[in-house]
Protein backbone atom coordinates (compact mmCIF):
# COMPACT_ATOMS: atom_id res chain seq x y z
CA UNK A 1 0.00 0.00 0.00
CA UNK A 2 1.48 3.41 -0.84
CA UNK A 3 -0.09 7.00 -0.22
CA UNK A 4 0.96 9.40 -2.54
CA UNK A 5 -0.18 13.13 -3.35
CA UNK A 6 -1.46 13.58 -6.84
CA UNK A 7 -1.81 17.52 -7.50
CA UNK A 8 -2.21 18.00 -4.35
CA UNK A 9 -5.38 15.20 -3.61
CA UNK A 10 -4.48 12.17 -1.45
CA UNK A 11 -4.79 9.07 -3.42
CA UNK A 12 -3.84 5.37 -2.28
CA UNK A 13 -2.42 2.45 -4.41
CA UNK A 14 -2.12 -1.17 -3.59
CA UNK A 15 1.09 -1.19 -3.78
CA UNK A 16 4.12 0.79 -6.21
CA UNK A 17 3.24 1.30 -9.17
CA UNK A 18 4.77 3.45 -12.90
CA UNK A 19 3.81 6.81 -13.68
CA UNK A 20 2.07 5.25 -16.88
CA UNK A 21 -0.02 2.63 -14.09
CA UNK A 22 -0.89 5.47 -12.40
CA UNK A 23 -1.79 7.69 -15.09
CA UNK A 24 -4.37 5.13 -16.84
CA UNK A 25 -5.88 4.47 -12.96
CA UNK A 26 -6.38 8.29 -12.18
CA UNK A 27 -8.42 8.81 -15.98
CA UNK A 28 -5.29 10.58 -17.76
CA UNK A 29 -5.33 10.08 -21.17
CA UNK A 30 -1.22 9.43 -21.26
CA UNK A 31 -0.88 10.14 -24.94
CA UNK A 32 -2.49 13.49 -23.87
CA UNK A 33 -0.67 17.17 -23.42
CA UNK A 34 0.23 16.62 -19.74
CA UNK A 35 3.48 16.94 -17.77
CA UNK A 36 4.45 14.97 -15.21
CA UNK A 37 6.66 16.13 -11.91
CA UNK A 38 7.32 13.85 -8.84
CA UNK A 39 8.43 16.05 -5.48
CA UNK A 40 9.38 18.99 -7.92
CA UNK A 41 11.21 16.92 -10.29
CA UNK A 42 10.20 16.99 -13.95
CA UNK A 43 9.86 13.55 -15.22
CA UNK A 44 10.10 12.92 -19.48
CA UNK A 45 7.78 11.21 -20.78
CA UNK A 46 10.00 8.30 -21.92
CA UNK A 47 10.63 7.09 -18.47
CA UNK A 48 7.18 7.12 -17.01
CA UNK A 49 7.15 3.18 -18.32
CA UNK A 50 9.93 2.55 -15.84
CA UNK A 51 10.00 5.37 -12.94
CA UNK A 52 7.98 3.96 -10.08
CA UNK A 53 6.04 5.96 -7.64
CA UNK A 54 6.71 5.23 -3.89
CA UNK A 55 4.84 6.05 -0.42
CA UNK A 56 4.62 9.73 0.38
CA UNK A 57 5.59 11.15 -3.29
CA UNK A 58 4.35 14.06 -4.17
CA UNK A 59 3.13 14.03 -8.00
CA UNK A 60 2.08 16.95 -10.09
CA UNK A 61 0.46 16.29 -13.70
CA UNK A 62 -0.18 19.29 -15.89
CA UNK A 63 -2.19 20.60 -18.32
CA UNK A 64 -1.66 23.43 -21.15
CA UNK A 65 -4.00 26.50 -20.17
CA UNK A 66 -4.44 30.11 -21.34
CA UNK A 67 -1.33 32.41 -20.12
CA UNK A 68 -0.63 36.13 -19.77
CA UNK B 1 2.95 72.74 -40.87
CA UNK B 2 1.89 70.72 -44.64
CA UNK B 3 -0.52 68.02 -44.21
CA UNK B 4 0.82 64.47 -45.33
CA UNK B 5 -3.44 62.75 -46.16
CA UNK B 6 -4.05 65.95 -48.86
CA UNK B 7 -0.87 64.76 -51.00
CA UNK B 8 -1.32 63.22 -54.52
CA UNK B 9 0.16 59.55 -54.03
CA UNK B 10 2.08 58.45 -51.06
CA UNK B 11 5.10 60.11 -50.90
CA UNK B 12 8.09 57.49 -51.04
CA UNK B 13 9.12 58.13 -47.43
CA UNK B 14 5.77 56.77 -45.99
CA UNK B 15 6.28 53.73 -48.32
CA UNK B 16 9.03 52.36 -46.82
CA UNK B 17 7.07 52.07 -43.02
CA UNK B 18 3.69 50.25 -44.62
CA UNK B 19 2.88 47.25 -43.35
CA UNK B 20 4.34 44.86 -45.35
CA UNK B 21 8.06 46.56 -45.44
CA UNK B 22 7.86 47.65 -41.93
CA UNK B 23 11.24 46.30 -40.40
CA UNK B 24 11.40 42.86 -38.80
CA UNK B 25 13.44 41.49 -36.22
CA UNK B 26 15.56 38.16 -35.58
CA UNK B 27 14.40 36.38 -31.96
CA UNK B 28 16.56 33.78 -31.27
CA UNK B 29 17.17 32.88 -34.75
CA UNK B 30 13.38 33.29 -35.84
CA UNK B 31 12.82 36.04 -38.08
CA UNK B 32 9.49 38.30 -37.16
CA UNK B 33 7.94 41.29 -38.43
CA UNK B 34 5.29 42.11 -35.47
CA UNK B 35 7.01 43.47 -32.30
CA UNK B 36 3.45 42.66 -30.19
CA UNK B 37 3.35 39.74 -27.98
CA UNK B 38 0.03 38.46 -26.71
CA UNK B 39 -1.28 36.74 -23.61
CA UNK B 40 -4.21 33.84 -24.37
CA UNK B 41 -5.90 34.18 -20.50
CA UNK B 42 -8.69 36.51 -19.19
CA UNK B 43 -10.68 36.54 -22.91
CA UNK B 44 -14.49 36.45 -21.95
CA UNK B 45 -14.67 33.06 -24.45
CA UNK B 46 -12.22 31.07 -26.32
CA UNK B 47 -13.68 32.55 -29.67
CA UNK B 48 -13.02 35.69 -28.46
CA UNK B 49 -9.53 35.13 -27.75
CA UNK B 50 -8.85 33.53 -31.04
CA UNK B 51 -10.07 36.32 -32.81
CA UNK B 52 -8.40 39.17 -30.73
CA UNK B 53 -5.10 37.12 -31.05
CA UNK B 54 -5.96 37.09 -35.23
CA UNK B 55 -6.90 40.75 -35.38
CA UNK B 56 -4.01 41.78 -33.25
CA UNK B 57 -1.07 40.26 -35.77
CA UNK B 58 0.98 39.05 -32.86
CA UNK B 59 3.45 36.15 -34.27
CA UNK B 60 4.14 34.80 -30.40
CA UNK B 61 1.15 33.83 -27.99
CA UNK B 62 2.02 33.23 -24.36
CA UNK B 63 0.57 30.54 -22.17
CA UNK B 64 0.76 28.55 -19.43
CA UNK B 65 0.48 24.97 -17.75
CA UNK B 66 -1.82 24.21 -14.59
CA UNK B 67 -3.42 21.22 -12.80
CA UNK B 68 -6.06 19.96 -14.20
CA UNK B 69 -8.85 17.16 -13.39
CA UNK B 70 -8.40 14.22 -15.86
CA UNK B 71 -11.92 14.76 -16.84
CA UNK B 72 -10.90 18.09 -17.99
CA UNK B 73 -9.62 16.36 -20.66
CA UNK B 74 -6.51 17.92 -20.29
CA UNK B 75 -6.58 20.97 -21.53
CA UNK B 76 -7.99 19.93 -25.43
CA UNK B 77 -10.37 22.78 -25.88
CA UNK B 78 -8.18 25.39 -25.10
CA UNK B 79 -5.18 23.96 -26.77
CA UNK B 80 -7.18 23.64 -30.13
CA UNK B 81 -8.22 27.37 -30.43
CA UNK B 82 -4.44 28.18 -29.95
CA UNK B 83 -2.54 25.34 -32.29
CA UNK B 84 -4.79 26.82 -35.20
CA UNK B 85 -3.63 30.12 -34.72
CA UNK B 86 -0.38 29.03 -35.98
CA UNK B 87 1.70 31.36 -33.97
CA UNK B 88 5.46 30.96 -32.16
CA UNK B 89 4.61 29.60 -28.71
CA UNK B 90 5.85 30.95 -25.30
CA UNK B 91 5.10 29.23 -22.53
CA UNK B 92 5.35 31.23 -19.25
CA UNK B 93 6.66 30.15 -15.66
CA UNK B 94 3.91 31.96 -14.00
CA UNK B 95 2.94 31.26 -10.45
CA UNK B 96 6.34 30.00 -9.59
CA UNK B 97 7.90 31.35 -6.51
CA UNK B 98 11.73 29.60 -6.70
CA UNK B 99 14.15 28.28 -9.24
CA UNK B 100 13.72 25.10 -9.07
CA UNK B 101 9.44 25.71 -9.36
CA UNK B 102 10.22 27.48 -12.66
CA UNK B 103 12.93 25.41 -14.18
CA UNK B 104 10.59 22.20 -13.51
CA UNK B 105 7.61 23.79 -15.04
CA UNK B 106 10.29 24.66 -17.83
CA UNK B 107 11.06 21.28 -18.91
CA UNK B 108 7.47 20.10 -18.55
CA UNK B 109 6.89 22.78 -21.15
CA UNK B 110 9.23 22.25 -23.61
CA UNK B 111 8.25 18.80 -23.59
CA UNK B 112 4.76 19.31 -23.92
CA UNK B 113 4.61 22.09 -26.62
CA UNK B 114 7.97 21.16 -28.48
CA UNK B 115 9.62 24.42 -27.63
CA UNK B 116 12.94 25.53 -26.40
CA UNK B 117 11.47 29.23 -25.66
CA UNK B 118 10.05 29.83 -21.97
CA UNK B 119 9.24 33.15 -20.89
CA UNK B 120 10.99 33.04 -17.36
CA UNK B 121 9.13 34.52 -14.43
CA UNK B 122 9.73 34.05 -10.92
CA UNK B 123 7.12 35.86 -8.82
CA UNK B 124 8.87 37.96 -5.16
CA UNK B 125 5.85 39.29 -3.79
CA UNK B 126 2.56 38.32 -4.28
CA UNK B 127 0.89 41.67 -3.59
CA UNK B 128 2.79 43.09 -6.76
CA UNK B 129 3.90 40.49 -8.61
CA UNK B 130 7.29 41.67 -8.52
CA UNK B 131 9.74 39.57 -10.00
CA UNK B 132 12.21 37.84 -7.36
CA UNK B 133 15.81 38.38 -9.69
CA UNK B 134 18.00 36.78 -7.74
CA UNK B 135 15.79 33.51 -8.31
CA UNK B 136 15.36 34.58 -11.81
CA UNK B 137 18.75 35.12 -12.25
CA UNK B 138 19.83 31.46 -10.45
CA UNK B 139 17.09 29.69 -12.87
CA UNK B 140 17.79 31.85 -16.18
CA UNK B 141 21.69 30.11 -15.64
CA UNK B 142 20.21 26.77 -15.36
CA UNK B 143 17.83 26.77 -18.12
CA UNK B 144 20.34 28.82 -20.67
CA UNK B 145 22.81 25.69 -19.66
CA UNK B 146 19.96 23.19 -20.51
CA UNK B 147 19.73 24.75 -24.06
CA UNK B 148 16.26 27.15 -23.20
CA UNK B 149 15.95 29.97 -24.67
CA UNK B 150 14.90 32.35 -22.03
CA UNK B 151 12.53 35.37 -22.09
CA UNK B 152 13.31 36.96 -18.72
CA UNK B 153 10.15 38.85 -17.05
CA UNK B 154 12.49 41.49 -15.19
CA UNK B 155 11.97 44.65 -13.42
CA UNK B 156 13.70 47.75 -15.24
CA UNK B 157 16.83 47.21 -12.83
CA UNK B 158 19.95 48.06 -15.25
CA UNK B 159 22.47 46.15 -13.40
CA UNK B 160 19.52 42.78 -13.33
CA UNK B 161 19.42 43.35 -16.97
CA UNK B 162 22.88 43.00 -18.00
CA UNK B 163 23.37 40.55 -15.80
CA UNK B 164 20.94 38.35 -17.52
CA UNK B 165 22.39 39.27 -20.98
CA UNK B 166 25.62 38.29 -19.65
CA UNK B 167 24.09 34.92 -18.65
CA UNK B 168 23.17 34.64 -22.43
CA UNK B 169 19.69 35.96 -22.79
CA UNK B 170 19.26 36.93 -26.41
CA UNK B 171 15.80 38.59 -25.44
CA UNK B 172 15.04 40.48 -22.05
CA UNK B 173 11.74 41.76 -20.73
CA UNK B 174 11.67 44.50 -18.20
CA UNK B 175 8.13 45.40 -16.67
CA UNK B 176 6.59 48.74 -17.29
CA UNK B 177 4.17 48.38 -14.19
CA UNK B 178 2.88 45.46 -12.12
CA UNK B 179 0.99 43.09 -13.98
CA UNK B 180 -2.28 43.70 -14.86
CA UNK B 181 -2.11 47.23 -13.48
CA UNK B 182 -2.77 48.76 -16.66
CA UNK B 183 -0.50 51.88 -15.35
CA UNK B 184 1.37 51.91 -18.26
CA UNK B 185 5.52 52.93 -17.88
CA UNK B 186 5.85 53.73 -14.38
CA UNK B 187 9.62 54.67 -14.94
CA UNK B 188 10.50 55.65 -19.28
CA UNK B 189 14.04 57.09 -17.64
CA UNK B 190 14.87 53.48 -16.66
CA UNK B 191 13.82 51.82 -19.56
CA UNK B 192 15.19 54.37 -21.57
CA UNK B 193 18.70 53.74 -19.87
CA UNK B 194 18.16 50.02 -20.38
CA UNK B 195 17.86 50.76 -24.12
CA UNK B 196 21.11 52.73 -24.63
CA UNK B 197 23.06 50.44 -22.59
CA UNK B 198 22.12 47.50 -23.96
CA UNK B 199 22.13 48.20 -27.45
CA UNK B 200 22.59 44.81 -29.07
CA UNK B 201 19.47 42.73 -26.98
CA UNK B 202 16.06 42.65 -28.29
CA UNK B 203 13.75 44.64 -25.06
CA UNK B 204 10.13 43.89 -24.63
CA UNK B 205 8.00 45.62 -22.11
CA UNK B 206 6.07 43.04 -20.44
CA UNK B 207 3.48 43.90 -17.33
CA UNK B 208 1.46 47.08 -16.97
CA UNK B 209 0.69 48.35 -20.11
CA UNK B 210 -3.08 49.38 -20.25
CA UNK B 211 -3.71 51.61 -23.30
CA UNK B 212 -1.96 51.53 -26.93
CA UNK B 213 -0.22 54.23 -26.15
CA UNK B 214 1.40 52.85 -23.07
CA UNK B 215 2.66 50.86 -26.38
CA UNK B 216 3.19 53.33 -28.73
CA UNK B 217 5.56 54.83 -25.83
CA UNK B 218 7.70 51.57 -25.36
CA UNK B 219 8.34 51.46 -29.13
CA UNK B 220 9.11 54.89 -29.25
CA UNK B 221 12.03 54.43 -26.53
CA UNK B 222 13.30 52.17 -28.60
CA UNK B 223 12.12 49.07 -27.73
CA UNK B 224 12.04 46.11 -30.09
CA UNK B 225 8.46 44.95 -28.61
CA UNK B 226 5.85 44.73 -26.20
CA UNK B 227 4.28 41.80 -24.27
CA UNK B 228 0.75 42.34 -23.21
CA UNK B 229 -2.44 40.46 -21.93
CA UNK B 230 -4.69 42.11 -19.67
CA UNK B 231 -5.59 45.01 -21.25
CA UNK B 232 -6.70 43.64 -24.62
CA UNK B 233 -8.43 40.75 -23.05
CA UNK B 234 -10.43 42.88 -20.17
CA UNK B 235 -11.31 46.07 -23.25
CA UNK B 236 -14.79 46.47 -23.44
CA UNK B 237 -14.05 44.70 -27.00
CA UNK B 238 -10.53 42.76 -27.43
CA UNK B 239 -11.00 42.03 -30.89
CA UNK B 240 -11.07 45.96 -32.05
CA UNK B 241 -8.42 46.80 -28.83
CA UNK B 242 -6.05 43.90 -30.64
CA UNK B 243 -5.80 45.90 -33.46
CA UNK B 244 -5.75 49.42 -31.94
CA UNK B 245 -2.58 48.16 -30.10
CA UNK B 246 -1.43 46.49 -33.47
CA UNK B 247 -1.14 50.23 -34.91
CA UNK B 248 0.01 51.72 -31.95
CA UNK B 249 2.76 49.72 -31.84
CA UNK B 250 3.49 49.88 -35.67
CA UNK B 251 3.40 53.29 -35.44
CA UNK B 252 5.73 53.59 -32.52
CA UNK B 253 8.18 51.64 -34.13
CA UNK B 254 8.24 53.93 -37.16
CA UNK B 255 8.41 57.04 -35.05
CA UNK B 256 11.61 55.39 -33.56
CA UNK B 257 12.77 54.42 -37.04
CA UNK B 258 11.94 57.88 -38.48
CA UNK B 259 14.07 59.67 -35.65
CA UNK B 260 12.11 61.05 -33.10
CA UNK B 261 12.97 65.41 -32.37
CA UNK B 262 14.77 65.75 -29.45
CA UNK B 263 12.80 67.31 -26.63
CA UNK B 264 13.73 71.23 -25.61
CA UNK B 265 13.42 73.77 -23.18
CA UNK B 266 13.18 77.00 -25.23
CA UNK B 267 10.55 77.30 -28.27
CA UNK B 268 11.40 77.64 -31.72
CA UNK B 269 9.27 78.99 -34.65
CA UNK B 270 8.56 76.24 -36.99
CA UNK B 271 7.25 78.76 -39.80
CA UNK B 272 10.12 80.90 -41.10
CA UNK B 273 11.34 84.13 -39.57
CA UNK B 274 12.79 85.48 -42.65
CA UNK B 275 10.61 88.47 -44.63
CA UNK B 276 8.59 88.47 -41.71
CA UNK B 277 6.04 91.71 -42.69
CA UNK B 278 5.28 94.88 -40.97
CA UNK B 279 8.37 96.33 -39.64
CA UNK B 280 10.30 99.25 -41.22
CA UNK B 281 13.19 100.70 -40.63
CA UNK B 282 13.40 103.92 -38.88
Amino acid sequence: MIKVSINNKAETFEKSLTISQALIKLGYKSDGMLGVAVNQVFVSRDHWEETLLNDLDKVDILNPVSGG
Amino acid sequence: MTQLNNCKGTPPLIEAFSDKQSSTWNVYGVELSSRFFIGSALYPSPEVMQQAIRASGAEVITLSLRRQSPESNGGEYFWDFVKDLGCHLLPNTAGCHSAQEAITIAQMSREIFDTDWVKLEVIGDDYNLQPDPFALLEATEILIKEGFKVFPYCTDDLVLCQRLHDLGCEVIMPWGSPIGTGKGLMNPYALKIIRERLPEVNLLVDAGIGKPSDACQALELGFDGVLLNTAVAEAVNPVIMASAFADAIRAGRAAYESGIMPARESATPSTPTIGTPFWHQG
